[in-house]
């Protein structure tokens, strides 16, 4: 059987402790012929639900767990084939997939790594997936008021191939301890740190959101000695702050304001184009984070002094002191940064977090982008 | 985020606050670990080990064991507190609160309005409730609702490991006499728990899952088994909201009503006797305040108003699971 052939789809990880999702409902049907980002199934854990795109095109052969049923995470649960591919050889293949479920195969080699560096005295925590087998490493760095589970939907995915994807928690965000660190240029130096013992050696490339934007295009033009300028590949930007389009003070100060569900859901609806999705979960999560001793006062320091009108071009000069190649992506419905006229990859159906959006076209997007630049 | 047991996150709860404010001391029987022979200290950390290795970080004079007198180390709890310390007293089982019930709803829950506000008392009373335990009916009871009734006193019955930190670090920074009740059969309960102090508010429930067909009110143990409860109704199509109040005083009606507003059929389970239970409290203020919504009547899930037995087949039929919740939303969606 080739690779080509023959494509399983399996059971997504979202996160840390997922260890299995239910299959909520196929939206397409054994025998169609479905387009690659096309939607497929509805998954649904303990916390979210979400619709799990094609990664590839072709015909869905087989469907191996039916609606209602549950699979640990790295379960095969659909077969893509192609039409010379006999439905022996596919009986074969969900024979195999069975038994390996019931071994408990595929639950735990996928699982992402959590570890906490310690940056002079700043403890980072950092979510790691993929082998390192191929690839250059990459490091995802998130925004205001988010942690490294904005990525959830991507890291499985880009580093299914075996490339190494890291995701850091910024200061007072996360696993990572708060600091009186406020400022984008101390950010940047922690994460810096934090990058150089992630990646001791060779490049890598920086991927970030919104505010995690603006720290990454200050890593790429030196801000950090422990990593220096020339270890940059490439930098990709998700609806970054700091570019010449301000952030919306409405939405700052909904979120900063918000200590109850309410208003922490209205605030954060903003953030998708698509406001159903967010969950109780989200919104439960967001709290909790802001609730830590110390963090409420550290997200309203950062908002005044990086977030504000008179910071909404302040990433330029770093944007122009950056040699290594540089993409960037934006949701067309973005209500939190508007997406600018020219110099950006539009992301149709996405607003302020593509990568929780649209996170099938966020991955197709990025792995190019890596490719060329290695 | 790291997983710990609902245990251990209480105990971190307590080392941190110990930690962080000196005015913070341990009161109760066997706190210091006790029961471990002459000369070993804190072997078992307590009845439930929830209080393992305080002794050795703060010291007898922060961590104080008493004879078996809940009388009077729950009123000398509440003096503590009068005078100027954080006092956590510790109940071993919630049944025993009859032998101390004047320290706590005649002293304690009294002081602020009798001295005009004048005075507060900071202290937080745990105790372990629930049955499931084999351990009869003196020892099984989910007495909150008693709590609930006495106006100067907050209830809190935390459901998750998550909650249980939260909301014991909140109820120890209180200015007022909180009641914090945890089910003893969710102690090896595991889930995400931050390392660092944070705090959950009191009166602000946790909303586990959105749907419109039904909203499922529950408290304590209860919120796990109503969680599979719907995840076996959403199997069948039926998709319902799950409402943890996490505290019963203050309540957060708001939530309640919201949920009412939105899916018009309600089951309220509760681990305590149905007569002036939460339940009944509950469908009570939906029935005042969101009659209109309603298109069917509110269903009280609860033990039947008998002691908890101590057969294990009776007490295992005595304690609502999630079979007769998702009955009950069964009922009041064909309505």
């Amino acid at each position: 059987m080739s690779q080509a052939r023959i494509h399983l789809v399996t059971m997504p990880k979202w996160g840390m402790t997922m260890t299995e999702g239910r299959i909520a409902a196929w939206l397409r049907s054994e025998g169609e012929t479905i387009d690659k980002g096309e939607d497929l199934v509805e998954i649904e854990t303990q916390k979210l639900a979400n619709t799990v795109e094609a990664e590839v095109g072709g015909v869905l052969r087989r469907i191996l767990v039916p609606e209602g049923e549950s699979a640990p995470c790295g379960a095969p649960i659909a077969v893509f084939a192609e039409a010379g591919v006999s439905e022996a050889e596919i009986d074969a293949l969900a024979a195999e997939a069975a038994g390996a479920v019931r071994e408990g195969a595929g639950s735990d080699a996928a699982a992402p790594r959590t570890r906490a560096i310690d940056v002079g005295g700043i403890s980072i925590s950092a979510v790691s997936a993929g082998s390192g087998d191929a690839g250059l490493p990459v490091v995802l760095i998130h925004g205001f008021g988010s942690d490294a589970g904005v990525w959830m939907f991507v890291q499985g995915t880009l580093s299914a191939g075996g490339r190494a994807i890291h995701a850091i928690d910024l200061p007072s965000h996360g696993a990572s301890v708060r600091t009186s660190m406020t400022s984008v240029r101390a950010m940047a130096g922690a994460v810096g740190s934090a990058v150089a013992a992630l990646v001791p050696e060779g490049r890598v490339h920086l991927v970030g959101h919104s505010l995690g934007g603006r720290i990454a295009l200050a890593l790429a033009a030196g801000a950090s000695p422990a990593l220096g300028t020339g270890r940059v590949a490439s930098v990709a930007l998700i609806a970054p702050a700091g570019m010449g389009q301000p952030v919306d003070p409405g939405f700052i100060e909904g979120f900063l304001a918000a200590d109850r569900r309410r208003p922490m859901k209205e605030a954060l609806r903003l953030l998708v184009a698509d406001e159903e999705a967010i969950g109780p979960e989200m919104v439960e999560r967001a709290l909790a984070a802001k609730r830590i001793d110390g963090v409420a006062e550290a997200l309203a320091a950062i908002a005044a002094g990086e977030l504000g009108p008179d910071a909404a071009g302040r990433g330029l000069a770093d944007r122009a002191a950056t040699a290594a190649p540089v993409l960037t992506l934006w949701g067309t419905e973005d209500r939190i940064i508007a997406p600018p006229a020219s110099g950006a990859t539009l992301l149709p159906g996405a607003g302020h977090m593509p990568q929780m959006e649209v996170p099938a076209a966020v991955c197709a997007c990025l792995s190019a982008h890596f490719e060329r630049n290695e | 985020m790291p997983i710990k047991t609902f245990r251990a996150a209480l105990n971190e709860a307590l080392h941190q606050e110990m930690a962080a404010d000196p005015r913070v001391v341990l009161i109760g029987e066997d706190v210091t670990g006790g029961v471990g022979g002459d000369g070993v200290a804190d072997a078992w950390g307590g009845a439930f080990g929830v209080s393992k290795g305080l002794l050795a970080a703060f010291g007898p004079g922060r961590v104080m064991d008493t004879p078996i007198t809940e009388s009077a180390f729950v009123g000398a709890a509440a003096g503590a507190a009068l005078t100027g310390l954080r006092p956590v007293a510790e109940i071993m089982f919630v049944d025993f609160i009859g032998s101390c019930l004047d320290q706590i709803m005649n002293q304690a829950a009294k002081f602020r309005y009798m001295f005009g506000g004048r005075a507060r008392t900071p202290m937080v009373l745990r105790a372990t409730f629930g049955g499931g335990a084999r351990s009869a009916s003196q020892h099984s009871q989910a007495l909150y609702p008693i709590f609930t009734h006495i106006p100067g006193l907050k209830v809190v019955v935390p459901s998750n490991p998550f909650d249980a930190k939260g909301l014991l670090i909140q109820a120890i920074r209180d200015d007022d006499p909180v009641i914090f009740l945890e089910n003893k059969m969710l102690y090896d309960e595991t889930g995400e728990v931050p390392d660092r102090s944070y705090t959950v508010p009191f009166g602000e429930a946790r909303v586990l899952r959105e749907g419109k067909d039904a909203t499922i009110i529950a408290f304590g143990r209860m919120v796990g088994r109503a969680e599979a409860a719907a995840a076996t109704l959403a199997a069948e199509g039926i998709r319902v909201s799950v409402i943890d109040p996490r505290t019963t005083s203050p309540l957060d009606r708001d939530t309640i009503l919201e949920f009412t507003e939105e899916t018009g059929r309600v089951v309220v389970v509760d681990e305590a006797n149905p007569r002036c239970g939460m339940a009944a409290d509950i469908a009570a203020l939906i029935a005042e305040e969101a009659f209109d919504a309603l298109k069917a009547p509110v269903l009280k899930v609860t033990p039947p108003h008998t002691p908890v037995p101590y057969a294990p087949a009776l007490e295992d039929i005595y304690l609502p699971d999630a079979a007769r919740i998702a009955a009950a939303v069964r009922r009041v969606v064909k309505h």
